[in-house]
């Protein structure tokens, strides 16, 4: 029986989350309590929308994916899920990438957490900090955190986005936004 | 971690449905509107398909007209409603990089 993983979200296809086109999968759940972290909505640990690694990807997954990012929430706490949707990525030829507020150093130091690593072509890592945050195309959303290339797929250079935001809007006027910084447009409500 | 969020768009302010309408009429989806300020309305025939979109008392515009047409031409209106309060409400300090639609989506890249 493979891990169910609690997914606040996944955006099937993405250009301001990684190199080319990607499928990005917000985990949901942190405690981090990283101050003025993007994504409040995804600290609790209620169940939000339960899937296998398998169902992820059958689900989302479209033609065009170069790979699969994973953002959160913090992923590595649900390890066993991440881990099953890294290797399930993996088996499908799509890169991965992943987001994480723990450092590489705390991740090495627990042996679930550790054996994702080696599933991962790029980790970016560290706590978001609002006084350093990032403000050219590279992604990430503060100075601190580093971008580590676990494998030669990428350089460093293809972290530079064609955007810091992306907005999509869909067929029935939903509007989903993601990105490096938040633009939500208020008079769309008002 | 990368910001995520997603908005409902409801029809609120007159002057982007206008917008919007306007949009539609100049890629041949509706063939006419007329706004009539004294009744907070508008008519728009879509092809012979005659729609009024008024003002509720929740604040937010409704469609009425034939269940067939209105479901889709609602969708659309919502659609490109959303994307003329985007252009209009993007900070001082981002700019559009890229605009495409793929498949009925309409993808806005902004740089900032």
């Amino acid at each position: 029986m493979k891990k169910q993983i609690n997914i606040h979200a996944v955006i099937p296809l993405s250009a301001v989350n990684g190199p080319g086109a990607r499928l990005v999968v917000f985990f949901q759940g942190c405690a981090r309590g990283c101050d003025g972290c993007f994504n409040p909505e995804t600290h609790s640990f209620d169940k939000k929308d339960l899937y296998s690694a398998q169902e992820v990807f059958e689900r989302f997954l479209t033609p065009g994916a170069e790979g699969i990012t994973v953002s959160g929430g913090e992923p590595f706490m649900q390890p066993e899920g991440l881990s099953d949707l890294l290797r399930e990525a993996r088996g499908r030829g799509l890169s991965t990438v992943v987001y994480t507020g723990f450092t590489i150093e705390e991740l090495q130091r627990d042996e679930v957490r550790k054996g994702c690593l080696s599933l991962i072509d790029v980790l970016i890592d560290g706590p978001y900090e609002e006084g350093r945050k990032e403000t050219t195309l590279l992604a990430r959303g503060s100075t601190n955190q580093r971008i580590h290339l676990l494998t030669g797929r990428y350089g460093a250079d293809e972290f530079y986005m064609p955007g810091r935001v992306e907005i999509l809007i869909s067929k029935d006027g939903v509007i989903t936004e993601t990105g490096f910084g938040k633009v939500t447009p208020k008079a769309v409500n008002e | 971690m990368s910001f995520y969020t997603v908005i409902k768009t409801e029809l609120s302010s007159k002057k982007y449905i206008l917008c919007a309408l306007a949009e539609m009429k100049r890629r041949g989806e509706l063939k006419e509107f007329v706004h009539n300020e004294r009744k907070e309305s508008i008519e728009v025939d879509q092809d012979g398909d005659i729609l009024s979109i008024a003002k509720e008392k929740t604040g937010n515009y409704e469609i009425g007209g034939d269940n067939r047409v209105v479901n889709r031409f609602s969708n659309r209106l919502k659609q490109f409603y959303a994307y003329e309060s985007i252009k209009d409400n993007i900070p001082l300090d981002f700019e559009i990089a890229a605009e495409t639609e793929t498949e009925g989506e309409i993808r806005i890249l902004l740089k900032g």
